[in-house]
C-alpha cells in the first residue's frame, strides 16, 4: 500500500473511534457537560491532559524549531513543561476543592465580583480563540498534504468529527476521546524516534541515543556531529546558545506561568474525584507529556543530520524524492544562485523576504522558480521547520504506514487541543456569561442547551478562522501564553494564598498586567515589526517573554491596590480557608 | 496516629506544613527551571552524563524529568501530611458524613 492509502487508513480508524466514543458518553447534565461529572480516574485524566496540552504546535512545530535553534530552542520544552509544576502545587487542588466548572467561576466568587468575572471571561475567550485557530489550520494542513483534500475541506471535515464528541459529550465525550488521542499521538510521534535513533546509533531509547556514538564508524557522537555540520555550514554550534540570558529566562518564566494560567489545562482538573486525585493526575499528566517531549531532541537532533546529508551538496535532479514533492506544496524552495545544479546548504536566509513567493515557471532543473531575491548568503534552500516532523519518514526512509501514522497523529493533536479549547469557551458562555451573570434564572436543562449551542458556534467560528486564517497566527502564540501569564495565573494563585487580597486589587492587578502585556506585543508585532529585535525591546526581553514581566507587576499592582481598599468580606475569607483543606465538599457549592 | 481532635489548629498546622513543603519543593522547581538550564547552565557544561554536557543534558531532558519527580514528591509526601492531620480522603469526597466532620472546622 502506497502511504497515502495507509494515512486514509489510520485517520479513518482513528475517526470511527471518536465518534464511537462520542455515542457512548452522551452527557445529560450540566456537571457531565462542564466536567464529566468529576469522576475521571487520575491516570485517565492525566491522558487526557497530555492530550489536550499537546496542540499541533507541539506534535509538529516543536522539533522543528529545536532542530533549526539547537540549544536555543530548549526555552519552549522547559517552558511548556515546568509549567505543570506549578499547576500541580499551587493551583489544581485548590481548584479542585473549589468545585465548580470554570475558572472565571473561581475569579468571580473569589473576588465577589461580577466585573473581576466577566474581565476573566474576556481573558479566557481571547486566548482560547487565538489558540483554536493554529488548530484548524493544522487539521488543514494535514488533511491537504497526506490525503490530499482541498484544505478547505480538510478543515470543514475536522469541525464536523469535533461537532460530534464536543457538542454531544461536553467535557465527559472529550475526556474519552482525548485519552483516545493520546495514546494515538503517542504512538506516531515515538514509532518513527526509534527508527531514526536506531538508523543513527543502534540504540532504540531516543533519549539516549541523542548522546551516544555515531554507527557510522566515524567515532563521533550525534552532537558531535551535529556541532560539526553546523559550523561547517555556517551556523553557531548545535549545542551552542546565541540567545541573552535573561531574554532566556524570561521566555521559560513566561511559557510556565502562561501554561498554569491556560483556562482548557486548568479546567482538566475540575473532573477528577477529589483533590489528591488533582495532585497526582498533574503528575501524571506531566509524566504522558514528558514521554514526548523528552524525544522531541532528539528527533530534532537526527533530521537535522538527515536533512543535511539527504540535500547539501546534492545535485537537484539527484535529490530524494521528497524534496520536489514538499516543494510542490511550498514548504521547500531551491534558488540555484551559482547557477551549478546543486544544493548549497548554508546558514542564513536563502531568500529575501524569507518566505518563497512562487512564479508559475519551472527553472533548468524542472525546480519551482521564485520571485524573491536571493539574499547574499551562499544558502541556496529554503526549509519550513514544521515539516521536519512530518516529512521526518520520508527523509529518513521509512515504511510507508508510519507516514499514515504520523498523519493520525497529527490529527489527534490538533482535534484534542481544539476540543478542550471548545469546551472552555462554551461553558465561560453558558455558566459564566449567562447562568451567573445575565440569565440567572435559567434551569440546568436549558443551560445545557446553552452550552450546546455555544459550542457549536464555537466551532463555526474556529472553522471560520480555519479557512480564512489571520496571517499572524504564527505570532499570536505570544499572545495567549502572554495573557494567561499576565492575568489569570496570579489572579488565581494570590486567590488562594492570600486571604487579604480584594476585588479591587485583583481587578486592577489584572487589567494592569494585560494591557502592559498587549500593548508591547501590539507595539512590536503589528505596529513596529521592523523594531521588534533586542535592541529595541526593554531590557532585550522578546514579546514571547514579556507576559512574565506582566505577571510581575500585575502581583505588586494586586498587593498594593489591596492595601488601600478593605479586606474582603468573611464568607469570602472563610471560602478561601475551606479551599485549603483537602477534605469535605467545597461551600461553594452549596450554596 | 495520635489522637488528635479536630479543630480549627489542627486546619492552621496543615496549612503551615503545606507552605514549608511548598517553599522546598518550589525553591528546587526554581533552581531546576531557570537555575540549571539558564543561570548556570555554562557552569554545567564542564561536567558530563551519558554523551552530554550536563547543562546541555538539563537544557533538553533532564530539567523535564526533575519537574515530574517534583509532583510525585510532593503528592506523596502531602498525602502523608493529610494523614497525620487527619484531612486524608478516603472514599470520592461525597459524602455527606466527611462534610459535617471535616468540612466546617475551619470556621
Amino acid at each position: 500500500m502506497d502511504a497515502q492509502t495507509y494515512s486514509y487508513l489510520f485517520v479513518g480508524l482513528s475517526f470511527a473511534l471518536y465518534i464511537g466514543i462520542a455515542f457512548w458518553t452522551r452527557a445529560t447534565s450540566t456537571k457531565q457537560f462542564y466536567v464529566a461529572g468529576g469522576g475521571v480516574h487520575p491516570i485517565l485524566n492525566g491522558m487526557a491532559t497530555g492530550a489536550d496540552w499537546m496542540s499541533a504546535a507541539s506534535f509538529l512545530s516543536v522539533a522543528g524549531i529545536v532542530a533549526f535553534s539547537g540549544r536555543d530552542g530548549s526555552v519552549y520544552l522547559i517552558g511548556w513543561t515546568g509549567g505543570y509544576v506549578l499547576l500541580a502545587l499551587l493551583l489544581a487542588p485548590y481548584l479542585r476543592k473549589f468545585g465548580r466548572y470554570t475558572v472565571p467561576d473561581f475569579i468571580g466568587e473569589r473576588y465577589y465580583s461580577k466585573a473581576a468575572r466577566t474581565v476573566a471571561v474576556l481573558c479566557l475567550i481571547f486566548i482560547s480563540f487565538t489558540y483554536i485557530a493554529g488548530q484548524m489550520r493544522g487539521v488543514g494542513i494535514v488533511f491537504s498534504r497526506f490525503l490530499e483534500i482541498d484544505i478547505n475541506a480538510g478543515v470543514v471535515v475536522g469541525m464536523v468529527i469535533v461537532f460530534f464528541y464536543a457538542v454531544m459529550g461536553g467535557m465527559k465525550g472529550i475526556t474519552y476521546t482525548q485519552v483516545a488521542q493520546y495514546c494515538v499521538l503517542v504512538f506516531a510521534f515515538m514509532v518513527p524516534a526509534i527508527f531514526l535513533s536506531i538508523m543513527w546509533t543502534d540504540n532504540p531509547i531516543p533519549q539516549l541515543g541523542l548522546g551516544s556514538q555515531l554507527n557510522d564508524g566515524s567515532g563521533l557522537t550525534v552532537l558531535q556531529k551535529l556541532d560539526q555540520v553546523t559550523v561547517d555550514l555556517g551556523f553557531s554550534a548545535y549545542t551552542s546558545s546565541v540567545k541573552s540570558k535573561l531574554d532566556s529566562f524570561m521566555i521559560i518564566l513566561t511559557l510556565m506561568i502562561g501554561t498554569a494560567g491556560l483556562p482548557h489545562v486548568i479546567v482538566r482538573f475540575f473532573t477528577v474525584p477529589k483533590v489528591s486525585d488533582a495532585r497526582l493526575s498533574a503528575g501524571y499528566a506531566l509524566f504522558f507529556i514528558a514521554i514526548i517531549y523528552t524525544t522531541i531532541p532528539a528527533v530534532a537532533g537526527f533530521s537535522r543530520l538527515n536533512l543535511n546529508d539527504s540535500v547539501n551538496e546534492i545535485a537537484y535532479a539527484d535529490a530524494p524524492e521528497w524534496v520536489a514533492k514538499w516543494e510542490d506544496t511550498g514548504l521547500i524552495a531551491w534558488q540555484d544562485k551559482n547557477a551549478d545544479g546543486i544544493i548549497q546548504y548554508r546558514a542564513g536566509n536563502a531568500l529575501s523576504p524569507t518566505k518563497p513567493v512562487f512564479t508559475d515557471q519551472r527553472g533548468l532543473h524542472g525546480e519551482r522558480l521564485v520571485s524573491n531575491k536571493g539574499t547574499n548568503s551562499p544558502n541556496e534552500i529554503y526549509v519550513d521547520r514544521d515539516i521536519m516532523v512530518i516529512a521526518n519518514p520520508e527523509i529518513a526512509q521509512l515504511p510507508n504506514w508510519v507516514i499514515g501514522l504520523i498523519a493520525a497523529g497529527a490529527v489527534a493533536a490538533a482535534l484534542s487541543t481544539a476540543a478542550g479549547l471548545l469546551l472552555v469557551i462554551s461553558s465561560s458562555i453558558s455558566h459564566d456569561l449567562l447562568k451567573s451573570t445575565f440569565l440567572p434564572t435559567i434551569s440546568d436543562k436549558q443551560e445545557l442547551l446553552a452550552a450546546r449551542l455555544a459550542a457549536a458556534t464555537a466551532i463555526v467560528i474556529a472553522g471560520w478562522f480555519g479557512i480564512n486564517p489571520p496571517a499572524f497566527v504564527a505570532q499570536v502564540v505570544a499572545f495567549a501564553f502572554g495573557m494567561a501569564a499576565a492575568s489569570l495565573f496570579p489572579a488565581i494563585v494570590m486567590g488562594i494564598f492570600s486571604t487579604r487580597v480584594g476585588k479591587e486589587g485583583a481587578i486592577a492587578g489584572m487589567l494592569v498586567g494585560l494591557i502592559f502585556t498587549v500593548s508591547y506585543i501590539i507595539y512590536f508585532v503589528f505596529m513596529y515589526p521592523e523594531l521588534n529585535n533586542a535592541e529595541h525591546w526593554l531590557w532585550g526581553i522578546s514579546t514571547t517573554g514579556i507576559g512574565g514581566v506582566g505577571a510581575v507587576l500585575n502581583i505588586a499592582v494586586t498587593l498594593s491596590v489591596s492595601r488601600l481598599f478593605l479586606p474582603p468580606p468573611k464568607t469570602v475569607v472563610s471560602m478561601v480557608e475551606d479551599i485549603r483543606l483537602p477534605s469535605g465538599e467545597s461551600q461553594a457549592q452549596i450554596h | 496516629m495520635p489522637e488528635l481532635s479536630k479543630n480549627k489548629n489542627q486546619g492552621q498546622q496543615y496549612w503551615a506544613a503545606n507552605r514549608r513543603l511548598l517553599l522546598i519543593l518550589l525553591s528546587l522547581w526554581a533552581i531546576f527551571a531557570l537555575g540549571a538550564p539558564v543561570v548556570f547552565v555554562d557552569w554545567l557544561d564542564q561536567f558530563s552524563i551519558g554523551g552530554f554536557a550536563l547543562g546541555f543534558w538539563f537544557n533538553q531532558q533532564g530539567s523535564i524529568l526533575i519537574f515530574v519527580a517534583i509532583i510525585f514528591i510532593y503528592h506523596f509526601l502531602m498525602l502523608r501530611i493529610e494523614r497525620r492531620y487527619d484531612f486524608d480522603v478516603v472514599d470520592k469526597g461525597q459524602s455527606n458524613d466527611e462534610q459535617n466532620n471535616s468540612s466546617e472546622k475551619s470556621q
